[in-house]
């Protein structure tokens, strides 16, 4: 049974600088009603970051400074007694504003969600159902699933870059669309390996925090939803949509409570910026799973009356690797699938099992590991001086109850002796799929 | 003033502790209270047993997107997207770029 989680108005950033916030982001998303909890500590078992104060049969209360807004408290709150802010009245304003052109940055795990809060069961994918439903809303949509695969080409390249550069090389030539680029890598032989994954904002604040000196492995790639408003406001407003930029309100939508406050952090004005355009935000809102299913119900559409039908043109086209970035172990494995074309040149027909890495797939796993044997292209032969190399990845799925998950993967990096090239970290354990912003179930102990 | 336990009181507690429970019982239920603390593994909490068949149901959900993305059109992975080679080709030349550093890339800080 679906229950509902009730939801409070978006407030302002904070005015300065406080504990762990900078000037501008959003503080306490997530809050205890007093009223609702009955101290029963199921929210404190399943934190990540220790976050939750209170002991059993008192009130708990959530430590700010050390919440990274994953959520897995409120989902699992047996009372209900845990709430979200919500963009919900906002964007429905702007849904009405004839002068504002609304885009849905539509991550991969609302549409194996969303038809559960009209009464399908889990699971149930709702692909063209969700498209047609949001254009009738009038949204413009930008799959976050196109901006999981410019994620792709950028990290896996970044990836290539660092693992060349560690190798001794100092030019990196890329051969991908039958065509050459060559990369300067001087500057990766100071970014160390392994490399983290950076599209989970609740890890990247986890490490803020609590392990700071691991922030050189992050990869630099801001997440999809953040590419996504970056580039809508810029390439798709001057050469797609031809709008300007400044009537454009762009909204995550997200399985995701991280998402709102990574939505808030200061230095995503990039589109502002590049178009010196002071004030604008890469992305304007965040609606989560939930939220959008209440922005539906109060416009009266229901997803599921749609025909299952996709006509994917511009931002709606996505790869099979970027749909898998909502599940744990699916990041790796679309990164796994482009560096596999990149270093061996090979291309396999799109269902051939050689894209499938199920070795790197998460499951229910606390955590995976693995080793990719990639045969190399003769360019690349050549100047790494074998015939073939092996990427060694790990998978962490859910940082775990008080880090229960990751501890060990971390202390390994900090003491230099983690085998990996790669690590994937999803805060929520299965991955976003189960994240804090999905429709919320009533859960039956056994 | 120290309250002394009386001999009658003595054997009122003992005898209920033997005939309820053995002493390796009694570490049983001491160590299992312990337990519910320390499980490090998620899926293994009762919570994470509560949400099994939900996170493996919608897992199921995104593996069968992958596999309809492949058979109907063709892209199994990202640089085969058509509009990402649009997007490089149009506007952000390649990946690494100066353009993809401006707007595809950020830093992290520290936050004590």
């Amino acid at each position: 049974m679906i229950m509902k989680v009730r939801t409070f108005k978006v407030t302002k950033g904070v005015p300065q600088d406080v504990g762990t916030f900078r000037k501008g982001e959003l503080r306490g998303i997530i809050r205890i009603n007093e009223k609702g909890c009955w101290g029963c500590d199921t929210c404190r078992s399943v934190c990540p970051a220790n976050a939750i104060e209170g002991t059993l049969g008192e009130v708990h209360r959530i430590n700010y400074d050390k919440c990274i807004n994953c959520g897995q408290c409120l989902i699992n709150c047996p009372y209900g007694a845990i709430e979200q802010m919500s963009y919900v009245d906002v964007v429905l304003e702007k849904l009405k504003d004839k002068d504002t052109k609304v885009v849905a940055i539509i991550a991969p795990a609302v549409r194996v969600a969303i038809a559960e809060e009209f009464g399908a069961k889990p699971g149930t994918l709702t692909v063209g159902q969700l498209w047609q439903a949001l254009e009738k809303a009038g949204f413009l949509i930008y799959e976050n699933n196109f901006a999981a695969d410019q994620t792709i080409l950028e990290e896996g390249t970044e990836l290539l870059a660092r693992i060349a550069a560690h190798a001794g090389l100092t030019k990196l030539p890329v051969y991908v669309w039958g065509k050459e680029f060559e990369i300067d890598i001087e500057e990766f032989k100071h970014k160390p390996l392994p490399q983290f994954t950076s599209c989970c904002p609740a890890w990247v604040r986890y490490a803020e925090i609590n392990y700071p000196q691991l922030l050189p492995h992050i990869s630099s790639c801001k997440s999809p939803q953040q590419m996504a408003g970056a580039t809508a406001k810029t390439y798709a407003a001057k050469y797609i949509w031809k709008i300007d930029p400044k009537k454009l309100f762009t909204v995550g939508i997200m399985p995701c409570t991280a998402k709102i406050f990574e939505a808030s952090r200061p230095e995503f004005d990039s589109a502002g910026r590049f178009l010196n355009i002071p004030g604008m935000r890469d992305v304007d809102a965040v609606l989560t799973t939930r939220d959008l299913a209440e922005v539906f119900r109060r416009l009266g559409i229901n997803p599921l009356k749609f025909p299952e039908k996709r006509d994917p043109r511009y931002f709606k086209w996505y790869s099979g690797g970027a749909t898998i970035f909502g599940t744990s172990g699916g990041v790796m494995e679309a990164a796994v699938r482009f560096a596999f074309h990149v270093l061996s040149g090979l291309e396999p027909s799109a269902m051939s099992p050689q894209w499938d890495f199920k070795q790197v797939r998460g499951y229910t796993n606390p955590v995976v590991s693995a080793t990719i044997p990639v045969p190399l292209r003769p360019e690349y032969k050549k100047a790494f001086g074998t015939d073939k190399i092996e990427i060694k990845v790990c998978i962490v799925n859910g940082i775990g109850p008080s880090g229960g998950h990751i501890k060990k993967v971390l202390e390994d990096v900090v003491a230099g002796k983690s085998p990996y090239h790669f690590i994937e970290v999803m805060a929520c354990p299965g991955g976003c799929l189960n994240g804090g912003g999905q429709p919320k179930h009533e859960l039956v102990f056994g | 003033m120290r309250k002394e336990i009386s001999r009658r009181e003595f054997l009122k507690i003992a005898g209920i502790t033997t005939v309820g429970l053995s002493f390796s019982e009694v570490l049983g239920v001491v160590e299992k209270a312990f337990a519910q603390e320390v499980i490090t593994n998620f899926f293994e909490t009762p919570v994470g047993k509560a949400r099994l068949s939900l996170i493996k149901a919608r897992q199921a959900g995104l593996y069968r997107d992958d596999k309809i993305v492949r058979r109907k059109f063709k892209i199994a992975a990202s640089h085969e997207n058509p509009m990402i080679k649009t997007f490089y080709k149009q506007f952000a030349k390649h990946p690494l770029s100066e353009i993809s550093e401006e707007l595809l890339h950020t830093h992290y800080k520290p936050r004590k």
